[in-house]
């Protein structure tokens, strides 16, 4: 599988809940096309360096995934066709890359990073590892 | 010849070392635009390597980059006109 990486600009002037289903919904479209989401990063709405479509700013909004070639394809024919995006780009990381083990990197990560963030409270990481398990058990 | 060329170049010569090769935790990304902005002038031009003192190597990953921020909008092709 290789490594991709797509970075996005949606119009502003949108509801948070809006962006979220946009992102959620090309986040279908590579899970549909047998595509790994390893990331998704919304960094909300930026000033762009240029006028894009007469819009000063935009959402930016960064999918990171595995896939096989015909996926990109697939996703940026997706991305044109949608009026709300005014700018798109695709960018492969790697061409041999394994999901999982980047996944699993991530996950250490945020495992490093979260002892550090939750040195004051140390109950936090409980709660949160039961909200988990709660959509499982319904 | 050669010695006149070496007084007159004597006051401005300064050894310039690629930053990048001097510190390879630097990784070159063209969503890091702080970063980016320090190799490229007011206006948008990339600075050149004679100036910024970037080894080939890493001028031509940084060029990829710039201009790959160009392209989604986090950097500027050029500025207006004032």
């Amino acid at each position: 599988m290789r490594h991709y990486e797509t970075l996005f600009i949606i119009k502003p002037n949108l509801s948070d809940d809006e962006y979220k289903n946009i992102v959620q919904k090309y986040n279908g479209i590579l899970e549909k096309n047998k595509g790994v989401i390893i990331k998704t990063d919304l960094w909300g709405v930026q000033r762009l360096a240029y006028l894009v479509r007469k819009e000063e700013k935009g959402f930016y909004a960064l999918l990171d995934y595995c896939g096989l070639s015909g996926l990109t394809a697939e996703l940026e024919r997706e991305l044109k066709l949608d009026d709300r995006i005014l700018n798109y780009q695709t960018i492969k990381i790697a061409d041999k890359a394994d999901p999982a083990e980047l996944l699993r990197q991530i996950q250490e990560r945020t495992a490093k990073s979260e002892p550090a963030a939750t040195d004051e409270s140390q109950g936090q990481p409980d709660p949160s590892a039961k909200m988990k398990e709660v959509p499982h058990g319904n | 010849m050669a010695i006149n060329q070496n007084k007159r170049r004597m006051p401005f010569h300064r050894r310039k070392i690629c930053r990048f090769c001097a510190d390879s935790s630097l990784v070159i990304d063209y969503k890091d635009v702080r970063s980016l902005r320090f190799f490229t002038t007011e206006r948008g031009k990339i600075i050149p390597r004679r100036i910024s003192g970037n080894c080939a190597k890493h001028q031509r990953v940084l060029t990829v980059a710039v201009e790959r921020a160009r392209k989604i909008a986090l950097l500027p092709y050029t500025t207006a006109v004032v």
